[in-house]
This record gives structure tokens, sequence and C-alpha cells, in this order.
């Protein structure tokens, strides 16, 4: 029974069969057969991963209120067709180490964090944040420990985690964040050792900490990680964001750092206060590339369960 | 390789827009990064396809059938597309055991043979008549200008080979 249902999840939207195929297409398919093929694969997934598309939806209700339903189909497929670029020119590069262009908005900021002694970079689920981690490892030629959600497939997982170290010539390293106190002091020692580790910090994982934030005019549930490891490693929290300009094009945007400093009398208002920054520059973003923003999952409170 | 000072014009894959672009005084070098070069004949071979198909399998239906069918027949023609590239590869194992395309990587290999598939389905509408017979006269004279091109272009890398 669990063998057949473990077949059964291969064929799941997140399930390792997809992955496979996006591999075995972009080593045979010729460029320019892609962006039609492409178009079909969004249409077919938009009513397969039908999950992803109600989240899509809810969230954007919330981040264009007042905008027609159908108004928001079209929006949340725009979506789900940047998701399919930004994947599948990630696994070009992987694949075919295609070429692709790219420029960064602030370079002085990126140049910081490129010779930061330990630092997060915080980043959303948002354009091409592989492909984004990838190019920060090789232009400044360090390590990088990626923090992610675990993935519900674990062979999905395996194949994440190869194509990963694959396109970063092993300099990008996963760390899965789970419930357990682990990985948090993993991370700190790698920070305390100078490393730099990135972090998502726009989508709550069941049993992790999180904290309150608010974003478009809403409580938001956010994790409380990042900021607590800011706050205990004394590091610069790097807001950073790679978002998809063109076709093979990418506009890397890095913002001001976050301090979250231990100097108020509570350190919960100094993560507060942390929170509050990233929220305000999250929302920003978001506004500037709301096609981009892939909310697959809750964030925001007024979507919470009972 | 990720570039920050990459041009901003991209450059060409095919060899009639190369030859263009340096006669024009562009680098003329082979990239995969012109969206419009992707998009464009991207959508006409779709487009050939997509009538071929039509053609063949519902030439002779009513207006009415024929207006029902245009979404669901594109959907067909999509999951067609997908087996024949399955199978393609499976042509292109087949004939590198004989020796052929065995220094091409695949989706080169792909691509020749799609260009093939593709100029026949556009010769089956010129000879078919009516209007789709256009689509497939615009396909084959761009292949055409491409192979003249890519001779063009041959002779040139030749000549500045051997120092001409």
């Amino acid at each position: 029974m669990d063998t057949a249902r473990a077949s059964l999840r291969r064929f799941a939207a997140k399930g390792v069969l997809w992955r496979h195929y996006l591999d075995w297409a972009i080593a045979n398919i010729p460029f320019f057969l892609q962006p039609v093929l492409l178009t079909g694969m969004t249409i077919f997934f938009y009513f397969v991963a039908a999950e992803e598309r109600r989240w899509l939806l809810r969230n954007l209700a919330v981040v264009r209120p007042g905008s027609s339903r159908l108004l928001n189909h079209f929006r949340a497929f725009r979506t789900l067709k940047n998701f399919a670029w930004t994947i599948a020119e990630a696994a070009n590069y992987k694949v075919n180490k295609a070429e692709f262009r790219y420029e960064i908005v602030s370079p002085e900021l990126l140049e910081q964090l490129g010779s930061a002694q330990g630092a997060i970079v915080l980043t959303a689920h948002m354009g091409n944040y592989d492909l984004g981690a990838t190019l920060f490892a090789q232009k400044f030629s360090r390590e990088i420990r990626m923090v992610r959600a675990p993935e519900p497939d674990r062979q999905s997982a395996h194949h994440l985690r190869d194509s990963v170290l694959q396109a970063g010539d092993g300099a990008v390293k996963i760390a899965y964040s789970t419930a357990g106190a682990l990985v948090s002091f993993d991370l700190l020692s790698s920070l305390r050792q100078g490393e730099i580790v990135s972090i998502l910090g726009d989508r709550i994982i069941p049993g992790v900490a999180t904290v309150e934030g608010e974003m478009f005019g809403q409580k938001v549930r956010i994790p409380n990680g990042p900021f607590t490891l800011a706050q205990v490693a004394q590091v610069p929290l790097f807001p950073l964001f790679i978002v998809r300009a063109a076709y093979r094009h990418y506009q890397i945007l890095v913002r001001e750092p976050i301090v979250v400093p231990r100097t108020a009398p509570s350190r919960d208002a100094d993560v507060a206060a942390g929170v509050s920054a990233w929220c305000a520059i999250l929302e920003q973003t978001i506004a500037n590339h709301r096609d981009q923003w892939f909310a697959f999952g809750p964030i925001f409170a007024c979507h919470a369960e009972p | 390789m990720p570039s920050p000072d990459a041009p901003r014009t991209p450059g060409f894959y095919f060899s009639l827009p190369r030859l263009l672009a340096g006669w024009s005084g562009g680098t003329g070098d082979r990239t995969e990064n012109n969206s419009l070069e992707a998009h464009l004949v991207g959508a006409l071979v779709h487009l050939v396809a997509y009538l071929f198909a039509f053609q063949l399998l519902l030439a002779d239906s009513p207006i009415w059938q024929l207006l029902f069918l245009l979404l669901p027949f594109a959907a067909l023609v999509w999951l067609g597309w997908l087996i024949v590239l399955y199978l393609n590869s499976w042509v292109i194992k087949l004939l590198r055991l004989l020796g052929l395309l065995r220094n091409v990587p695949d989706n080169r290999a792909q691509s020749l043979v799609i260009g093939v598939m593709t100029t026949w389905f556009a010769w089956r509408l010129i000879v078919a008549g009516h209007w789709p017979g256009l689509v497939g006269a615009i396909w084959i004279a761009a292949v055409a200008l491409n192979l003249s091109a890519a001779v063009v272009l041959t002779l040139i890398h030749a000549d500045s080979a051997t120092g001409k």
C-alpha cells in the first residue's frame, strides 16, 4: 500500500517525475520550442496544481484588494508562467551551463555582503532564488548555505539538493528548516565562522517559530529564525532578491542591511523592529514584482486556520 | 556562464540573422539568448505543425465543428509534440548507433530532426493549397534563406581561417 502511494506521489505536482522530465526536456528540446511548450505546461499545471493556484489567488486578493476574481486568475497564471520560466532557466544553467545576463541594483551593497564576515541573506520565494545563490557563490568564490522548507517528497528533496550542488559546483549547500533546534545551532556555528547563510523569509513551516509582522495592511506570520539568528550571532541581514527581467535576463536587487541589535530592554522589541523593516522591504518588492512572488502557501493571518 | 557585462543586443542563433548582424557590424556569434528569435521561430514551427494536423484530420469537417475543436486541437497538438520529441530522442540514439550525429548535442540533433519534419509539413500545406499553404511557403522560404546564409557564413569563416 505504502509502495503504491509512494509511486503515485512521483506524479504529484511536487513529485520528482516532473523534475526529471524538466531535466530531460532542457537537454533535448531546442530553445526555440521551449516558449510554446512551457506555456502549455503552465496551462496544464494551472489545473493540476490546484492547491498552489488557490494560495496564489488568496494571497493576490490581499495584495490587490478590490481586484476582480477573473483578473486575479490571469495574474495567478502569469505568476505560474514566470515560475515555469525560472525553474526552466535554472535547469538550463545546470544541464547546459547556458548563458544568461544579469544586472545588479546597488552593487556596493552586494560587495558589502560578499566581503562580510558572517551574514544572513534574507530572500523570498520570488524570481530565481536558487540561481541567485549559485551566482553569488561564483561571483565571490564563497560557500553559501541555503535554508529551505523540507520538500514533501523525499526523492524531490534529493533531486533538488543534487541540482543545487551541481549548478553551484558544490559551493551551495542546502539545510532544511525543521522544528528541531539542531539546524539553528548548525547555522549559528556557520555564521560565527564567517559563512553566509541564505534564508527564505516569506513562508512559514508548521512547527517552526514565527513572528508577527504587517504587509499590505494585513497581519502576516513570518519565520522568527533569521531575526533571532542575526541577533544572537550579531550579523547583518541583507534583503536580496533575484527577479526575472526578460528572457535569460535577471536583476539582482540588494537592499540596505537590517541590523537586529540587543539594545532595547526586551530582545523581542529588537526582533520586532527587524521584522518590521523586512516586511516593508518585502511589501515594496512584491508590489513591484507581483507576478514573480511564488506565494504557494499561507502567509497572511486572515487566511489562518481557525 | 552568467555575465553582468553582456551586450544589450544578445545576438542570434540562426544563420540568416547572424549573417545580417555580421554585415551590419555585429559580432555574428551564435547564441541562444535572443527572445524574439526563440518566440518567433517556435511560434512558426508550432503553427505549421498545427495547420498540418488540422488539415490532415479535420479538413472535411463542418465549420461549426472546426470552431468547436480549435482549442482542444491545440492541446492535442501540444501533447503530440511532447510524444514526438520523446520519439525523436530515440531516433537520434538510433542514428548515433549508425555513426551519425555523434558529435552533435541532443538539443541540436532534435533541432535538425524538427527542422526536417516541419519542412515536410510545410511542403504538404503548400501542396494541399488554400491559405495555410501561405504559412508553409513562409516556412520554406525562411529555411532556404537560412541555409543559404549558413553556406555564406561557412565560406566567410573558411576565408578568414586561411587568412584571405
